[in-house]
């Protein structure tokens, strides 16, 4: 008699869980448009079929047309791969005041690599490199080389946000001289006002324990 | 009576603790340059690691969302698609996209998305990918499966 009951009763519990979760504005239980809306979109409900993707698998002869112009100032590196320490710098280290020591403890001990296609592998926001209008430009760094590297405005609740956060630190546009340098992953870049604890110069940030190493 | 409410009662927490697993609850839009929309219900979704699986609702083909930079803003784990591959029966597909951004809530409370209401439900899951040739997808529902 139970066992009927539960096998009966399952399906309609899972919808009642379902609505549950929706308590309270309604997230997940109506599909929401995406950004950008095109105008009178034609809906066309799929009961028993596959994905449809035509128009993206479809050959395109003039895909290179359409690189953008941060990853053409990056032309002559290397493929992108995750890097989680770019630069290597193995001077002082500024000990994050808030770290608890164990790698990753930051991020639920879970280990963070970078996402190849955005900048500093989203390790500072969102910002892909393909539409990075959507981020705001905070500055350059010229190297010796004379390569230059776009600064970006961090992204609240960031693992880059929250290093600014543990050190204190206030970002500013690069640029001026005697600014905090932080390199981040993926040869990224930000810049921040000097305080007490972190003087002006190059660092790089190792992601595990978002701790500054200096130059 | 009384037999009848205690097996109800046992039946109602049995299901809570163990929900119906294959329920395939997820729905996926996909829209496409020209503003043709296709929605498909029944979307099996499963989270292995950091990628993501959509299946279709007929079983056949599947949605592999790769994704790195997985963190936890406000509850709920965010990670940045980077990489998304279309696997039909008799063949593989890899779209290319410009940018993404999937949500999973794999705690037993509904969560909000940063600065929104919107509401990601306990073992939920929100996916926006934006392709290269301008196809928007959404997905939204609760994961079948977290590995």
């Amino acid at each position: 008699m139970i066992a009927l009951l539960l096998l009966a009763a399952l399906p309609s519990v899972a919808f009642a869980q379902r609505d549950r979760g929706g308590r309270g504005g309604g997230g997940a239980r109506a599909p929401q448009p995406v950004a950008r809306p095109a105008p009178a979109p034609v809906s066309r409900p799929q009961p028993q079929s596959g994905f449809n993707f035509n128009r993206d698998i479809a050959p395109q002869p003039q895909v290179r047309q359409q690189q953008p112009q941060v990853r053409q100032q990056q032309a002559g590196r290397p493929a992108r791969v995750p890097q989680p320490i770019a630069r290597g710098f193995h001077g002082v280290v500024v000990h994050n005041p808030h770290g608890g020591g164990e790698a990753w403890y930051w991020n639920r001990g879970v280990s963070w690599a970078p996402a190849p296609i955005y900048w500093g592998g989203g390790f500072w926001g969102p910002w892909a490199f393909a539409d990075l209008s959507a981020a705001i430009l905070f500055g350059s760094i010229v190297d010796a080389n004379n390569n230059v590297y776009q600064s970006y405005q961090v992204e609240p609740n960031s693992p880059g946000a929250q290093v600014l956060a543990d050190y204190g630190l206030q970002q500013t546009p690069c640029g001026p001289p005697n600014l905090v340098v932080i390199w981040g992953p993926d040869n990224s870049v930000i810049c921040a006002f000097q305080n007490a604890m972190v003087a002006p110069g190059n660092y790089q940030i190792d992601p595990s324990t978002l701790t500054l190493v200096s130059q | 009576m009384r037999r009848l409410s205690f097996a109800l009662a046992c039946v109602l927490s049995v299901a809570v603790a163990f929900p119906a697993r294959g329920a395939a609850e997820a729905l996926v839009r996909v829209q496409q340059s020209d503003g043709t929309t296709q929605v498909y219900r029944n979307v099996h979704a499963t989270l292995s690691g950091t990628t993501l699986w959509l299946r279709s609702p007929d079983r056949k083909d599947r949605l592999q969302i790769v994704s790195a930079a997985c963190s936890f803003p406000h509850d709920l784990q965010r990670c940045l698609p980077y990489q998304v591959i279309l696997h039909k029966p008799d063949r593989t597909h890899q779209l290319t996209i410009t940018r993404g951004v999937f949500y999973v809530n794999l705690t037993t409370e509904p969560h909000h998305l940063l600065h929104s209401s919107q509401v990601v439900a306990p073992h939920g899951v929100m996916v926006f990918l934006h392709t290269t040739r301008g196809t928007y997808v959404s997905a939204t529902g609760r994961l079948d499966d977290a590995k």
